[in-house]
């Protein structure tokens, strides 16, 4: 697997395990289905803690989990899937604060809109990453510098910009 | 007309950087062309049975001169000298080159125009009413509420990869032109009741194709300050929840009818309650900004019955004729809105030469304030002639060969592109038009007829929208040959109704006929003066189904 | 109507000859000994299930290298001047053009000389 974040590639720490088996094995930082989430938590391991959630998983049987993960993995079966935008949306509405990665055979055209739905980076299989290296992933991210929507995290929009050039840039 | 400030200026270019980076990335082999595909699909390209085609956007139907012009420059320059319009008020070119694509969106940015989503699993090009901003009957004209979804729509970060396409329709007036009804969101803005203020009715679920349904109203008003929020609400609640399972389930219509429309609204008005509003939505200003393009043009004072027309008309019978036909009365005295025919006998519906566009342009620059609109009847409209002009105006267009005075009859037919050019067709749609047209080309005897409206489709796809024509022609194919079912009693207006069928399918030969025995037996029965469609809604099918089963009968000899 | 004269339990109807789109143009192209041609009339027939084999492998390569899209096989007849001849409508039209615009597509380009 390969991660993409706002600036370039990374490691992830994080190892992926599936079964309780594997869990208690497992060292350091893992991310776990949200089935075994309860489990992981009551291990107590001392070692960061993330959760894969299916996009079609409900926000409100994700958020007691909020503040005792560090990561948040939202799995897209395949790139033309667009359910994980809108939970991604919905997690950060309902509060949540640490990292969010789409994991999944994503493309770079769709980095700048994983950045504005709440996503901090990307996790690639490597078919993927091995047609669309980094430097396609950053081009991507900037090549549309403004868009219309107010609200996602692509910076002002085109509307608060137009606002703020009519001298009403408060609100 | 609306025009580019600096923002939607960079915006359309760096969207051109964006797809020839998108184009190169695929020749490179960095985009298969699975990944490819759902990316020039957003972009307007399709690959077709010939050829790549290019779907370039009219928003809501208005174009300028200067636009028709660059666009025949493109039918020439880039394509086989002609384009061809939609029911969709959008232009279609048949025969591009992916390599000049990036250039044309080029071309096409110069003058404030883009392929943006008018294509792939996405919210599309809005439309609206043909004769916004000069229908008496309109509350307020709809074409700032599609300026603005159009912008807000633009490259959604979180909309762009919905379960399917999502169609919007606008419509200011009370009698709908804009087929509300039919798409999967319309909106039909209305007067409060109560407090005079202006909103919104707001219907989901509409929509032709393999499983046609009439769409339902989800709320009966809402304020128009809160119009992008309640958008966004629906969107999440479709993106999260439409079916992705199977590609013919997939439409919101089909979500809203199997969880039915009062849970769908329960869903949207929760999702509403709880995201942020106040931000979501456009501020005031940037409403009035977008409103203050659509002001009217400056129209002299003139009499509301112009003299000048009236001799002109008693004199010229073919002027009368055009007139009577293809006029339709402007809410500005002394003003008439003229709509043009793209379906002369023999034609193909709805294309338009390089030439055509630049006498056409001329005409609108002249005489119609240097505005012209697309209609989903795949015909143009001048909007805002002056009356004393009309005879001047019908001169021009007939020299240009664009004076067919047909609007609204027999011959008047929306086809789809059909199995000539288009890879999922099951069927020709072009072809059988044409013929129905050549049966009923005397034009006394079209006037006679009345208003009709035969609407084709070469797939059950239904961009002809045959379901809503009050004759449906649906092209397929049966043991190799293609064959057409023929439907009754559609309607797009606010009288929404799916056509019957009437009978088994008939070969493209017996179509024709078909159509004459339907439309005799119209003839025989008709009261007082009565249209087609209020005929066969009093008489119901019976009478049409017996004449059509004759027609079988007789092909069978 | 497109019943085969040659019918095989697996493959294709044959014979049939492998078209696709020119991915860069978009034009209607088919395979030959030696590339592709734009021109229907110089497309290379396979009568058996191996050279349809070959054709196919040929397509699914050209495919991969990002030079034509969607190769598929078209069951074609051969017509008196030899030339193959798709069976189905569709096929029909992909190969001559619009049956509305005689005077555009290959039927115009490649007229019979």
């Amino acid at each position: 697997m390969t991660l993409i974040t706002w600036n370039g590639q990374a490691q992830s720490q994080f190892l992926a395990v599936e079964t309780a088996e594997a869990l208690a094995a497992a060292e350091g930082p893992v991310i776990v289905p949200l089935a075994l989430a309860r489990a992981a938590l009551d291990g107590r391991r001392n070692a960061p803690l993330g959760l894969l959630v299916a996009n079609d998983a409900s926000p409100d049987d994700i958020a007691p989990f909020f503040d005792k993960v560090e990561l948040i993995a939202i799995a897209f079966p395949s790139f033309s899937d667009g359910r994980g935008l809108s939970l991604a949306r919905k997690l950060r509405r309902a509060g949540f604060t640490g990292r969010l990665r789409a994991s999944g055979p994503v493309i770079a055209d769709q980095f700048a809109d994983c950045l504005a739905c709440g996503f901090d980076e990307v996790d690639l299989p490597e078919g993927v990453a091995a047609r669309q290296p980094m430097e396609q992933w950053l081009k991507a991210r900037s090549t549309v510098t403004s868009h219309y929507q107010t609200g996602y995290a692509h910076g002002a929009s085109i509307l608060e910009q137009r606002r703020a050039g009519r001298g009403g840039a408060s609100s | 007309m609306y025009r580019y400030d600096e923002f939607d200026a960079r915006f359309v270019r760096e969207r051109v950087a964006e797809f020839a980076g998108q184009v190169a990335r695929r020749l490179d082999g960095s985009l298969t062309e699975d990944e490819f595909k759902p990316l020039r699909l957003k972009n307007g390209l399709y690959l077709q049975l010939h050829a790549y085609m290019l779907r370039i956007a009219v928003p809501y139907g208005t174009l300028s001169s200067r636009q028709l012009r660059q666009l025949a420059h493109i039918a020439e320059t880039y394509d086989k000298g002609y384009g061809h319009f939609t029911t969709r008020q959008n232009l279609q070119f048949n025969w591009p080159k992916l390599k000049d694509v990036p250039e044309i969106l080029g071309l096409l940015a110069d003058v404030e125009m883009h392929c943006i989503q008018t294509s792939g699993n996405c919210i599309r090009n809005v439309t609206a009413d043909q004769f916004a901003g000069v229908a008496a009957d309109e509350v307020e004209d709809p074409r700032p509420t599609a300026e603005l979804i159009r912008q807000w729509s633009s490259l959604h970060p979180e909309f762009g990869w919905l379960p399917r396409k999502f169609k919007v329709a606008v419509t200011g007036a009370e009698h709908d032109r804009a087929a509300i009804k039919v798409h999967d969101l319309g909106l039909k803005l209305k007067r409060h009741p109560d407090t005079g203020e202006i909103g919104y009715e707001v219907v989901v679920g509409g929509g032709l194709g393999r499983t046609p349904m009439i769409g339902k109203v989800i709320r009966d008003f809402l304020p128009r300050a809160e119009l992008l929020a309640y958008l966004e609400a629906v969107m999440r609640v479709y993106n999260s929840e439409g079916r992705r399972d199977n590609k013919f389930k997939a439409r919101v219509k089909i979500l809203v009818h199997e969880i039915g429309a009062e849970e769908f609204v329960r869903r949207v008005e929760e999702e509403y309650a709880k995201l942020d509003g106040p931000t979501v939505n456009a501020p005031v200003e940037e409403v009035e900004r977008i409103a203050a393009y659509f002001a009217p043009p400056a129209y002299e004072a003139l009499p509301s019955v112009s003299i000048l027309l009236d001799q002109a008309r008693a004199a010229a019978p073919a002027l009368d004729a055009f007139v009577r036909q293809n006029a339709f009365p402007h809410r500005q005295p002394g003003y008439v809105a003229l709509t043009v025919s793209l379906k002369p006998v023999g034609g193909v519906p709805g294309d338009m030469t390089a030439d055509e566009m630049r006498a056409f342009a001329d005409i609108a620059e002249r005489y119609s304030f240097d505005e012209l609109r697309v209609t989903h009847a795949q015909n143009l409209v001048l909007p805002h002639v002056r009356q004393d002009e009309v005879p001047e105006v019908f001169a021009a267009l007939k020299a240009a060969g664009l004076a067919t005075a047909n609007a609204g009859l027999v011959t008047d037919i929306i086809a789809c592109p059909g199995l000539d050019y288009c890879a999922l067709a099951t069927a020709r749609s072009i072809p059988i038009a044409q013929e129905i047209a050549r049966e009923f080309s005397d034009e006394a005897e079209q006037r006679d007829i009345g208003p009709l409206q035969i609407k084709i489709s070469g797939c059950i796809n239904a961009c002809g929208h045959h379901h809503v024509g009050h004759i449906g022609i649906l092209g397929l194919e049966k043991n190799g040959r293609e064959n057409y079912q023929i439907t009754l009693g559609g309607d797009a207006t606010e009288n929404a109704a799916l056509g019957e069928r009437l009978g088994p399918g008939i070969d493209a030969e017996a179509v024709p006929g078909a159509i004459r025995a339907i439309v005799s037996t119209y003839l025989e029965r008709r009261q007082h003066g009565e249209a087609f469609i209020e005929t066969v809604r009093r008489a119901g099918l019976d009478p049409f189904k017996t004449a059509f089963a004759e027609v079988i009968r007789e092909a069978a000899e | 109507m497109a019943e085969a004269t040659t019918r095989k339990t697996r493959g294709p109807v044959l014979p049939v000859v492998l078209s696709a789109n020119d991915l860069f143009v978009g034009e209607v192209v088919y395979l030959t000994e030696d590339g592709w041609t734009a021109d229907p009339r110089r497309a290379l027939v396979a009568h058996d299930e191996a050279a349809a084999a070959r054709l196919e492998e040929r397509g699914v390569a050209a495919a991969r290298e990002n030079r034509v899209v969607d190769p598929y096989f078209v069951p074609v007849t051969i017509d008196g001047d030899g030339v193959p001849q798709a069976r189905h409508i569709r096929e029909a039209i992909r190969q001559r053009g619009p049956t509305i615009h005689p005077d555009i597509g290959k039927q115009a380009d490649f007229k019979a000389a």
